[in-house]
């Protein structure tokens, strides 16, 4: 099936032209805006230079718990909230690496990864050292 | 750091082309194309293998355990070997190009199109990689959080699949390839999976644009590229490191294969053996890659039990097993051995499924985010790409040449399976995955995009030719 009107196939490159040059166009433009954007480092880099001096005083391997109080709301798992906090977790996890980071505290050690500031407490457990910035690292309390 | 980052993976890619040659030709007119050709399919193999070589050496001595760059050395020298070895006495092409597929070539006004649209999407990759440069969400909690583990966790490195993970049964191809770069490196810098994420990018809008060129025409090939480039996901998401765009990759060089295994009229096959090879890769990179695999598998039989081609359906069933079999066999070894359970399969119960497909409402969601999904494609607020597609297609017509019928049918299929397959996987999901498909539907279409790109203008007739 060729079409006989070649008219219909110059519309048809036109339509390509078109699509390509405000596709580029606006690739231009964001191109721009994330540029602007380079001058901060981005999220994940500052959050491992949030936890770089925890890390070096953790085991080498093994597992920690982890607690923070932004729990999100249990109920509402998709709310920002909830995903804000499930980020950070994973945004913890992956800066301590290889260290395995559950979210729960049922370990030895736990990592207190807080938004707020100072005065931070966990029954059963010392806080071992505050390292600022929100973020303890607290040992359970033998019996 | 970046002297050591470029020689492993071109070592990788060295690896990859010995196996790719197979697609080069001898003609003057046709051979700049083949080797871009063979280039870009090299990236996806040759980061396949290497990926593999890492699992395995992984597993038999630990990811930190020195000597794997002797053994990939050894490994190169084998596969340039047993390539000299298979290579035919009589110096003949392995297949056949289209029949004056390089003439004519397109005006500048193409070529300058082509080359601005390339300046404007490497400049976004860059971008977007510097600003982001552990990836998007998803590319630094499932993907590069797996390579850390298998490059900073030593003996410990299988702590990488502790079920307290999302996806921790996710395959191994890109955090493989990723780690394997940090171990040549001795850090795990974020250089790598930016480059392995550009090289993976932009290999599948060479490897559509080549093949086209060769396949079709060169002015097809051309606006198939400025279409891929105009899809500024397809950019953005790339430099997102998800996987994603190499899976799109993998996808997209399984149909090439195909259609270049057809055109070699049963002359070898090493072409249909290459797709196995692909199809395996697509499998070790995404959980949706063994969708992939079966749906291949289907379409290609299918369209051959139609035509009553039984001993071909044969024939291409071995090639393709042969390609296949050595990676489905690390796939299987991983899902059996190492991985956890699939979250979405565990999810599934036949009482539950069956609740789930009687739901109606589901249908009407999981079809609105879908024909969402398809609409929103590539859309830069004037036009969006699937529409612009089919309307293209609307005028210059349809022409398919008769030696591309059974690959143009099978890759159709093969498409249509896989996005039934999405579908159905999002009518019976448990009710977490629908929220996870809101999020995610896009980057399962851009999956299929460049397949669907390039298999559009290989029935679309040549505008060229339409021209008269």
């Amino acid at each position: 099936m060729i079409p006989k009107h070649p008219t219909r196939v110059k519309i048809g490159l036109l339509l390509i032209a078109l699509f390509a040059s405000v596709s580029q166009l606006q690739a231009l433009r964001s191109a721009r805006v994330a540029y602007r954007s380079l001058s901060r480092p981005d999220e994940v880099t500052l959050y491992e230079v949030r936890l770089r001096e925890l890390k070096q005083v953790l085991p080498a391997r093994g597992v920690v718990g982890y607690v923070s109080d932004s729990t999100g709301d249990a109920e509402r798992p998709e709310s920002d909230q909830a995903r804000r906090s499930f980020k950070r977790y994973l945004l913890t996890q992956y800066a301590l690496v290889p260290v395995v980071v559950v979210r729960s505290v049922n370990a030895e050690l736990v990592v207190g990864d807080f938004e707020a500031s100072g005065g931070f407490r966990l029954p059963g457990f010392t806080a071992v050292r505050d390292f600022g910035e929100g973020v303890v690292l607290f040992n359970r309390v033998r019996p | 750091m970046i002297p050591r980052l470029a020689a492993s993976l071109l070592l990788a890619i060295a690896m990859g082309l010995v196996l790719t040659s197979e697609v080069v030709l001898t003609g003057a007119k046709e051979r700049r194309h083949s080797l871009v050709l063979a280039g870009s399919l090299a990236v996806g193999f040759g980061f396949g293998i290497a990926a593999c070589a890492f699992f395995l050496w992984a597993v038999l001595l630990g990811p930190d355990h020195r000597g794997l760059v002797l053994v990939e050395l050894a490994l190169l020298v084998g596969l340039i070997a047993v390539r000299l070895y298979t290579w035919r006495a009589e110096h003949r092409d392995r297949w056949f190009p289209r029949v004056g597929s390089g003439a004519p070539s397109p005006s500048w006004v193409f070529r300058a199109g082509l080359s601005a649209s390339l300046v404007v999407s490497a400049s976004l990759f860059m971008v977007t990689a510097l600003r982001d440069p552990h990836g998007g969400w998803d590319a630094w909690m499932t993907w590069n959080v797996m390579a850390r583990f298998l490059f900073r966790g030593g003996d410990h490195w299988q702590d990488a699949f502790s079920s307290s993970f999302r996806h921790p049964d996710y395959p191994l191809l890109l955090p493989g390839i990723v780690a394997r770069s940090w171990e040549y490196v001795g850090s795990d810098t974020v250089v790598a999976p930016v480059t392995v994420a550009m090289l993976f990018t932009f290999a599948t809008i060479a490897l559509a644009g080549s093949s086209l060129a060769l396949l079709r025409t060169t002015r097809q090939a051309v606006l198939a590229v400025l279409i891929l480039l105009g899809t500024q996901f397809l950019i953005t998401h790339g430099a997102s490191q998800y996987a994603d765009v190499p899976l799109g990759f993998f996808m997209l060089a399984t149909t090439v294969l195909v259609f270049l295994h057809d055109r070699a009229s049963g002359r070898t096959r090493g072409l249909v053996a290459l797709a196995g090879t692909a199809a395996a890769f697509a499998a070790w990179t995404k959980n949706e890659g063994l969708l992939f695999l079966a749906s291949v598998i289907v379409a290609r039989c299918a369209v051959l039990w139609k035509q009553r081609r039984w001993q071909g359906a044969l024939n291409d069933l071995g090639g393709f097993a042969l390609g296949l079999a050595p990676v489905l066999a690390i796939l299987v070894y991983f899902k059996l051995a190492l991985a956890p359970s699939n979250d979405l399969m565990s999810g599934q119960g036949s009482s539950d499924t069956l609740i789930r497909l009687l739901d109606f409402q589901r249908y009407v969601e999981v079809g609105r985010l879908f024909t969402g999904g398809v609409r929103h494609l590539g859309d830069n607020g004037l036009l969006s790409a699937v529409p612009l597609l089919l309307a293209y297609l609307l005028c210059v017509g349809v022409k398919v040449d008769v030696v591309d019928r059974r690959a143009v049918g099978t890759s159709l299929v093969t498409l249509a399976l896989v996005l039934g397959g999405y579908v159905l996987v999002g009518l019976t999901a448990p009710d977490d995955y629908i929220r996870l498909l809101k999020s995610s539907v896009d980057r399962l279409l851009l999956q299929l995009w460049p397949t669907a790109v390039f298999t559009c203008f290989m029935i679309a007739c040549p505008s060229e030719e339409a021209t008269g």
